[in-house]
């Protein structure tokens, strides 16, 4: 008879063999745990569908689920999720600190944690007013928690101060999206990957931050020689692996690059005009202008000129473009390369422009898709509207309508919810600084480690009463908390993720929390209600009742959820929206005829861009601008930052994994083999980075993964706080940080 | 000792000998070559101990690349594998 070790073998077998499509060993895949859970991945935006096996009331083991778009496969951080659940820094007591900042956080009731932020809530609110308080969420936070959150702020305190980190990922795709086109989130899915025949990625390290897509992607790559990759980006990281051209510009001058390419397609008439003629305006800022303006416009990018900026051959420029154009079906992939920027709006319209242009674009395998770098930013927080400018389904604060129709939704009073928006991030963590903010709910976050200019922002946090919902004592954050509220993690409660490609999956609960930790839908609606909101305006048991309200908060608009019913989600590995009725199957290309349920089968057009009131896309003439701060004599290196593949944002759950940990114990700094000569530095040596705002010691990797003049850094590492290095400077229009870019002086520390 | 599934893909016509370094690796099982060259492969192994495997998978000649399909750690203290060299690092 089988050992219950050979089983579980058996079974691994079985499960990996089923991806492959081959039927083995009957159902021994279901030998390894008592019960299966379906849930999504807790790490990046590409929304894995993952099964949680329990076994004696316990999570045991991981599978990819194969019903999902991952086809049953996860990267070393997802499979490694099960063993974080468990790890010994959880947070599994409410914490207080009953003397102010400088006394130690110490263990409580959750009776007397409760008390204790409520009654420091209720003083700010009856002293200073709802501006005094602040929500901070999350990318992370589960839909039905921001949407609750949300709702709780902006219609029971009637503050707007509702704002969080996917202000510092996504909202800079969000604005170019609904510039271009008049709604935010993509119009393409990962089915694009399969159909594609050249990628254009930019802005994007997707082999790292993304590696079950990247699999993927080169996965299409090999299955067709006609397939082209072209990577973009100064670095040259793991996704150039497979790129047929990598272009490593100056960091900073991508907006003359994208212009470049449009140039060189315009002028080799490369262009689709029966497309652009037909479904696209051109505009300069507010001003409608013409195609010939834009002709105009593109004098000034010139590959000879582009070349001049941006440090490319011009030969190469025109080959890309070539590429791009000529492609039967591109696709580009872009992430925080290209939205941490203060041109980051810009430098998102250039790429729809390319597509706009070239026509590539409602097809399969032609879209621009912007990757996302949090499992829930798309569905928590972009789609419910939890940021300071924003109200559920893509409606906004400063639209007297849009408040109107939220509040008949909520049944509160018309007038209740402010017309003034909130404070945007960097705004709001300025104003608890300034003691204008004097109270925060922080959730499911950790900005003491991943704002930008921390010293800086770090002040807001020790000036303000702050609250926090955490799950690892190891936050950062939590040096500042003065209440600590220990929350469910992962698959110990239950809600919904919305992912890069507008698809909506449920993590179902498959253990109970840990200690005394309690899901955050529940500590919400607690502190709501000791705070006077009405039982009526939160009616809520759990989170399943939440769903139910939001999936039908716009049953006859374009944000259509209605038909994701939770019993779908229960059944189905995830749902495509827009989806109107419980019948539809989901939408995999928007504002195509035929596709999307929006478009009614009787347009006379196969493409109806319906977020703009003309029904056409704009292409934006925007002009090459430059970073915030660029490299000069006193301070003579870009820096950039970004992710490794083995940790996840602050550590705090990769952290915890001693295989992750120990592939990436600490942050370092990338150098280019010919700048380290220069300064005589050697791989492990100790490099000293400064910039205007601080300095530190980190180990040097010498490679030629960076570009001469160029360095990089990861910021996972609590104990080496880059962000401290970093500049604030925001997007006009995202408000997004430019993370990507700021100068620095680089020697060997002694 | 986990217990991990995956699939290693390979290329250049290197299935067969991937497959035999593959099955000289004690930690291993392997389930034969599969579509498009994929070999369906289990390993028995400490956690702590995946990631220098993956490496060593990776490095073997055309192997392109390794996709983690499912992990069992049901006989492993996944809170007691924190070692103190985190909780001490620098």
């Amino acid at each position: 008879m089988a050992t219950r070790r050979e089983f579980i073998k058996g079974s691994a077998a079985a499960v990996a063999l089923s991806v492959m499509g081959v039927p083995a060993f009957g159902a021994q895949g279901d030998t390894q745990a008592d019960t299966w859970v379906k849930g999504v991945c807790r790490y990046c935006g590409t929304g894995c569908g993952v099964l949680i096996g329990v076994r004696d009331g316990r999570a045991v083991a991981i599978k990819g689920d194969p019903n999902n778009h991952n086809q049953g496969v996860l990267c070393q951080k997802g499979m490694l999720l099960v063993p974080v659940i468990y790890a010994k820094d959880r947070l599994v007591r409410p914490h207080i600190r009953k003397n102010g900042k400088s006394s130690p956080l110490e263990p409580v009731s959750w009776e007397e944690a409760m008390k204790f932020a409520t009654d420091k809530f209720a003083q700010v609110l009856k002293e200073d007013g709802p501006n005094a308080v602040a929500y901070y969420g999350s990318g992370q936070a589960l839909t039905e928690e921001s949407y609750l959150a949300n709702k709780i702020w902006k219609g029971g305190f009637k503050s707007n101060n509702v704002d969080g980190n996917p202000r510092l990922c996504m909202a800079s795709a969000v604005g170019g999206y609904m510039s271009t086109f008049g709604k935010d989130e993509p119009m393409g899915t990962y089915d694009d990957l399969d159909n594609a025949t050249c990628f254009f990625i930019i802005g994007s390290n997707t082999s790292e931050a993304h590696p079950v897509l990247f699999q993927r992607i080169a996965k299409r790559k090999q299955s067709s020689s006609e397939v082209r990759v072209i990577v973009a980006d100064p670095r040259r990281t793991n996704t150039s692996r497979i790129a047929d051209m990598h272009l490593s510009f100056k960091p900073g001058t991508d907006l003359a690059l994208l212009n470049g390419m449009a140039h060189v397609i315009v002028r080799d008439e490369m262009d689709n005009y029966r497309f652009h003629g037909k479904y696209c305006t051109f505009q300069k800022g507010d001003d409608a202008v013409t195609f010939d303006d834009y002709k105009a416009f593109l004098q000034d990018y010139t590959p000879e000129k582009v070349a001049e900026i941006t440090g490319l051959a011009a030969d190469d420029i025109v080959k890309v473009a070539h590429t791009f154009a000529q492609s039967s079906a591109t696709t580009s992939l872009w992430c925080m390369g290209i939205n941490q920027r203060t041109r980051g709006v810009w430098a998102n319209n250039l790429i729809h422009n390319l597509h706009l242009l070239t026509g590539h674009i409602g097809r399969p395998g032609a879209t621009p898709l912007s990757l996302t770098g949090q499992p829930n930013a798309c569905g928590g927080v972009r789609d419910v509207g939890a940021l300071a400018h924003l109200l559920p389904a893509g409606r906004v604060i400063g639209n007297q309508q849009h408040r109107n129709e939220v509040e008949d939704y909520w049944g509160i009073p018309r007038g209740s919810i402010p017309d003034k928006m909130g404070l945007h991030t960097i705004a709001l963590f300025e104003a608890m600084a300034e003691g204008k903010v004097k109270a925060v709910f922080i959730h499911c976050t950790n900005p003491a480690h991943t704002l930008p200019h921390l010293n800086k922002h770090t002040k807001g946090l020790q000036t303000a009463f702050v609250v926090q919902t955490e799950a690892f004592m190891s936050a950062e954050t939590l040096k500042y908390a003065d209440v600590a509220f220990p929350a469910a993690f992962w698959c110990e409660t239950d809600g919904v993720y919305g992912c890069t490609e507008r698809r909506y999956a449920l993590t179902e609960q498959a253990i109970k929390p840990q200690g005394e930790a309690r899901p955050c839908v529940n500590i919400l609606m607690d502190f709501a209600k000791r705070l006077g909101i009405d039982e009526k305006f939160i009616p809520y048991k759990n989170a399943e009742d939440i769903w139910e309200e939001w999936r039908k908060f716009n049953e006859k608009g374009p944000y259509n959820f209605f038909g994701i019913t939770r019993a779908r989600l229960r059944k189905e590995s995830g749902i495509k929206w827009p989806c109107p009725s419980e019948t539809h199957p989901g939408t995999n290309l928007r504002y195509v005829r035929g596709k999307d349920p929006l478009v009614p089968a009787n347009h006379p057009d196969p493409i109806f861009f319906y977020g703009k009131p003309n029904a056409k896309a704009t292409v934006f003439l925007r002009p090459y601008a430059p970073p915030f701060e660029t490299a000069d004599a006193e301070y003579p290196f870009v820096l950039t930052t970004g992710r490794v593949i083995d940790q996840w944002h602050s550590a705090t759950m990769t952290g915890t994994v001693p295989e992750l940990q120990r592939a990436y114990p600490t942050n370092f700094v990338e150098i280019n083999p010919e700048d380290a000569k220069k300064l005589g530095i050697r791989n492990g040596d100790k490099v000293e980075l400064e910039t205007r705002r601080d300095k530190m010691v980190l180990p040097a990797v010498v490679t030629d993964v960076c570009m001469p003049g160029l360095v990089f850094t990861p910021f996972f590492d609590k104990n080496l706080l880059v962000n401290k290095l970093l500049h604030d400077a925001v997007d006009a229009v995202s408000k997004e940080p430019e993370y990507k870019i700021c100068a620095t002086r680089v020697r060997k520390a002694s | 000792m986990a217990v991990v599934g995956f699939l290693v893909h390979t290329g250049g016509g290197r299935a067969q000998s991937a497959l035999a370094a593959l099955d000289a690796m004690p930690e291993l099982t392997t389930y034969g070559i599969h579509k498009d060259n994929v070999i369906v492969a289990v390993a028995e192994v400490a956690s702590v101990k995946l990631d220098a495997l993956l490496s060593v998978i990776k490095k073997i000649e055309g192997v392109i690349d390794v996709s983690l399909t499912s992990m069992n750690v049901e006989d492993e203290d996944p809170g007691a594998a924190l070692s103190s060299e985190i909780l001490d690092r620098p």
